[in-house]
This record gives structure tokens, sequence and C-alpha cells, in this order.
């Protein structure tokens, strides 16, 4: 096993990072955010292209995550209860930001490491703007502190390496249904960890699932020469990517669901994502501030992705009927996929 | 006045920088040069045409390892030498020195990112702010930048130009009246000459830019403008190679960037050109020095690695 101490630690500084630049994104206008300001202790404005890129990442996994919450199930519209897991969530406030916007799921879980959800179940817990939007008076704290109940939320702590024995039965004792569909989200996570590990991950949620979606965002495209250079400089910043040389392309980020089973994968660039944006929301973002980084950016945007991909386990077959649907319903979720 | 002049370039190639009433003084006599050039600075072959350096001195010290030293060398520099770089002061002191120095072996022209508003965004205020405590060095610099000419003529035979053409001129005569000493503007002649890219893929003459500044020019604007001017080449600078230039429209325009390892992330190379007396060009490729390197690893938060998202 590898040396724990140190590396992991590295690896939480990244949720402060990135929700630095989020909030400079949020600040400038770029996105709206109410909630993101209470996890940043020292703001500090982001240079455009990170701006362009931290915005992009969050409106596309935003309008994703949307898509699956609104679809319903063929022309009867019959509601169907859904539940998010997020991997890894550090201070990410989507929960939040959803929820305020109108649109819950049945269950919202959020998972990562006890240090990091202790912050955030505290900073939740005393601040009435998060509480008045989780609405429940019986929410409460557990687990000395680590995690957070309520009705349709559920912070949990534990290590993402030790999913099929430690997280998923804690997901399951708090009402974790794998009859439901239930989208997972892994925004720059499963790259931290080693390939066998989220693989387990992948794999376990596709054979147990009776209806899945996955989606996640992450570095690629190692080898070239702005990839080396990616590598590089974060190794100086002692931030390793165990995951990406086992995943360095669109191609194989779908190969890595389509190979376990899963029914459909598809990965597209932030570049594709970009260029998905429509002119009068490209117009408003332009706006904002200037932006002279066009090369650089194409080359950035060029090596993060976003993948997602669908599975639907095979049931008895009077119950294919249901299962057809529940496939409707997860293509219609990713078929929108280009922001509003 | 010489000797204090020769100890400041000593100073500023060891990427110290000078003091600010040195700084003043050396804007005051590089005005006094800066202003009796053309729009259209002539300048003679043999020459080395440099494009944007961004504050990345110790590039710009390879630059002139690979070049040769200035005044030996003739150089001509297509602009953007301040912002991005962790040595923008530097940078452009040291090239303003060398231009007071000797004026006739160094050109500078302007860069899109020689302006009040840029650099207020792309560090070169901050950078100002931080070293001297205070804007006043930002603001002569900038004071500067309005000097700057717009483009300059090989040999009459070779227009460049920080970023391109421009659908508000046909002819050089046209570049030659506008009145440049002026903050870059948003719009017309001036903004599209530091603005513009060639674009590649275009057959119809003019595109809007994704910078929202200037214009795409295709082929079909490019070789008629060289044509009708008695020109041969366009080079200018602006856009990241990652092989360092790119040559383009059946040779007609090219893009040269010097600034190796850009931003301390791209992981380019860079090229500089040099143009014989005989106007024969040749490229040279270099790669980032030690200190470029050594910059991800630095611990001021000001000299911070670069960003990524994670």
């Amino acid at each position: 096993m590898e040396p724990r101490i140190g590396r992991d630690d590295v690896i939480k500084g990244t949720d402060d990072d990135a929700i630095i630049s989020k909030l400079s994104a949020v600040d400038l206008g770029y996105l709206d955010d109410p909630f993101v300001k209470y996890f940043v202790k020292r703001p500090s404005r982001r240079p455009p292209l990170i701006n362009r890129g931290s915005y992009l990442r969050t409106a596309s996994l935003d309008n994703l995550t949307e898509q699956f919450i609104k679809t319903s199930v063929g022309p009867s519209t019959f509601p169907v209860n859904k539940q998010i897991v997020s991997f890894g969530c550090g201070s990410d406030t989507r929960y939040f930001n959803l929820k305020k916007n109108g649109l819950s799921v049945h269950k919202y879980f959020e998972i990562d490491f006890p240090e990091s959800t202790a912050k955030k179940a505290v900073m939740i817990k005393k601040n009435k703007d998060f509480t008045d939007v989780i609405a429940d008076p019986d929410l409460k704290l557990g687990l000395g502190g680590t995690e957070l109940y309520a009705k349709d939320y559920c912070l949990l702590s534990g290590d993402l390496r030790e999913f099929t024995e430690t997280i998923v039965p804690k997901l399951k004792a708090h009402g974790f249904d794998t009859s439901l569909p239930t989208m997972f989200l892994s925004e720059c996570v499963l790259i931290y960890i080693q390939p066998q590990d989220s693989d387990r991950i992948v794999e376990w949620v596709g054979a147990n699932m009776d209806a899945s979606l996955f989606v996640l965002y992450e570095q690629i495209n190692p080898t070239d020469a702005f990839g080396a250079m990616m590598l590089r400089n974060l190794h100086a910043r002692q931030i390793e990517l165990p995951g990406i040389h086992a995943y360095p392309s669109l191609k194989s980020q779908e190969e890595r669901f389509l190979s376990r089973g899963w029914l459909a994968a598809k990965a597209v660039s932030m570049n594709t994502l970009h260029d998905s944006i429509p002119e009068t929301e490209l117009r408003r973002i332009s706006n904002l501030e200037i932006f002279d980084e066009v090369e650089e950016w194409q080359l950035l945007a060029g090596h993060y992705c976003v993948a997602w991909a669908i599975q639907a386990r095979q049931g008895p077959p009077e119950r294919e009927d249901e299962r057809a649907q529940l496939i409707n319903l997860l293509s219609n979720a990713v078929s929108l996929h280009t922001i509003k | 006045m010489g000797s204090d002049l020769d100890r400041q370039i000593q100073t500023l190639l060891q990427c110290k920088i000078i003091t600010e009433a040195e700084v003043k003084e050396l804007c005051l006599k590089a005005r006094e040069i800066l202003v009796e050039e053309s729009n259209v600075q002539r300048v003679d072959a043999p020459v080395t045409v440099c494009g944007d350096i961004h504050g990345q001195f110790w590039d710009l010290k390879k630059l002139f390892e690979v070049g040769g030293e200035c005044p030996k060398t003739n150089y001509l520099f297509m602009g953007d030498f301040v912002d991005r770089g962790h040595h923008s002061v530097e940078t452009f002191l040291l090239l303003l020195a060398l231009k007071v120095r000797y004026p006739d072996r160094i050109t500078l022209i302007r860069g899109n990112h020689e302006s009040r508003q840029i650099t207020k965004v792309y560090g070169f205020y901050d950078e100002c702010f931080t070293k001297f405590g205070s804007a006043n060095v930002w603001r002569y610099c900038c004071e500067i930048f309005d000097y700057l000419s717009l483009s300059a003529i090989i040999d009459d035979r070779i227009f460049c130009v920080h970023g391109g053409l421009s659908p508000s001129i046909n002819t050089i005569d046209q570049i030659r009246t506008i009145d440049r000493m002026q903050e870059v503007p948003h719009n017309g002649a001036m903004c599209d000459l530091l603005w513009s890219d060639p674009d590649p893929d275009s057959c119809t003459g003019w595109g809007l830019s994704p910078r929202g500044a200037g214009f795409l020019f295709g082929e079909s604007v490019a070789k008629p403008f060289l044509h009708n001017n008695g020109l041969e080449l366009i080079a200018r600078a602006h856009q990241l190679v990652m092989e360092g230039y790119k040559l383009m429209f059946d040779d007609t325009v090219v893009t040269v960037w010097s600034a190796p390892n850009y931003c301390y992330r791209c992981g380019n190379v860079a090229a500089i050109l040099e143009i014989d007396s005989s106007l024969n060009k040749s490229y040279t490729i270099f790669r980032d020095s030690e200190r470029n390197s050594m910059a991800s690893r630095a611990t001021p938060q000001r000299e911070g690695p670069p960003d990524y998202f994670l």
C-alpha cells in the first residue's frame, strides 16, 4: 500500500485550490453561487482562462445534473425517485444551488475524507443559509462531527479506496437504494486514486445499481508537450495523477465503462463543450473580462474531459419494460448535454 | 551618462531592478528616440526578428545566447514584452535600456499587451506595484508604450507587426497616418494591427476574432495586401505556436513565437527568425532556460506555480 499520509493531504489541498477558483468565477459573474464564499478564507482573483475553465466545468456538470433530475420516463411522466452520489465532494455546493432553484432528488449523498467532511459539516450546520435550504428540523451531525444527515441530504466520511467494504455499507445504512436511478459524480476525484481502486467503483456501480448515470471530469492527454509539462508542474506541487495513464484519451475514458458492461459511454474534451456554449451565453461571459489566452486556453481545455456513461442492470424478463424505460430516462438526461 | 546606462544594463542583465528615478530618466530618454520613429519603422537587413517574450526574462537571456548579443546582432522585437511571466519589469526595462543605448541596433514595436488595460489584468501592473511599492514605474512604462512604433518594414520587402492586418488598411501609407500616441483603442486600424490573427481555415477574407478585438484575415486578404504594397512576407507574433514558428498562405505569412514553455506551462519551443542581407530567412528553435523550468517550483506566492483545474 502506498504511503497515505502526506499524499492524501495534498489531494485534500486541491479542493481549496478548486474552490478559490470557483469563487473567483462567481465574483466576476461567470457563475451564480451564493454558497461558495463561505468555504473560502482568502479569496483571490484568478486569470481569465482559469475563470473560464471553472465556469465551463461547473456549468457543464450542473447541466448534466439538472437534466438527470428533470427527466422523466416516457409520455406518462410518472415521478421517479432519484439519487445522486458525489464522490470526493470537498466543498462542492451543487446540492444547495440545485435545491435553492427548486431542483431536488430523493437523496443526495456526498462522500469525502473525514477531515474534509468535518469542516463542511460544521460550516453547514451553523449557517442559516445552508440549513434553510436543507429545511429539515431533524438535521443532525454524526460520527464525531464528520457526517451530516438530513431527509434528502447525507454528507458521509470515508475513503473511496475502500468503496465496497466501507462506503457501500455506509451508504446503505443511510437509505441508499440500489433500485433507484442514481447519478454518480466524480469531479477530478477518481484520477487521484489508483486505477484498480477506481475500476472497482465503476464495476460495482455497473453491476449493482438497477439504473445509473456516471459523470466524471478529469485530465487527459498526459504525453504530448503540454500534458508532459502539466504532469511535471503538478509533480513539483507533489500532486500526482495515478489514473491519467490508465485513461489517457477520450476513447479510453469511454472504454473504462464499455469494457465493464456499461450500455453507453461518451467522453468529450472541454474544447468541445466550449464550442457548444450558445452564442448569447458566450457573448455574456466574453463581456465579463478580457480574454487574450485563446491558444493557451485551447491547449489547457484539450487536456480536460467530461465523460458520462449509462447502465441499467438486466433483471427478470417480466421487468424488461421497466428497464427499457429507465434506459430511456438516462438517455434523455445526457442527450442535452450542452450548456443552456 | 553613457556609463550610467551601461551600469543599468549590467544590473538589468542580472534580472535586478534599477531605481524608480533611473526608470523615470530612462523613459524620458527613450521617449526622445521613439517619438522620432515612424508608425512603419524602416529596418535594414540583416536583422533577427523575435515574437512574444511576456516577461520570461531568463528565456530572453537564452534568446540572446542563441541569436547573439545586442548590438552585435540587430534585433526587431514584435511586441508583448510584458505580462504573464514573472519578470516583465526586468524584461521591458532591459529591452528599453538597450534601445536607448543602441537605437539603431534594436527595434521595439508595440504588442497588444503594451496597454494600460491589458497590463492591469495580466500581471505587469501588479508586478510593478510589488517590486517598486507604487504604480509609478507602471505609469512611466505605459507612457512609453504609447510612443512605440506600430510596425516595421525590413528592406521594403518584409512587413512586421504584432497581430496582423486590418480591414481599414489597404496600403502601408494608411498606417503611416495613424495617430499612435494613445492607449490601444478597442477597435479601428491601430487596434487591428495589434490584435488580428491569420485564419488558415478561412477562404473568405475577414472573420470575427475569438479574442473580442481585431479580426481574422484569410489568404485572400493577405496575398493582395502583399502584392499591392510590393511586399513578400508578413512576419507577426501574437499567437502561441508549439513549434516556435508557423508559415501560412504559401509562406507569405509567418508567426514567430519567442517565449519557450510559455507561462511555465505550455511545453512549447520558441523561435527567432534570422534574415540575412539578401533577405534569406532561417529559423532557429530554442527551448526554455533552466530558470524557466524552476519557475514551477518557485515558493514566493507571486512567483507561484502555474494554475490548473484541480
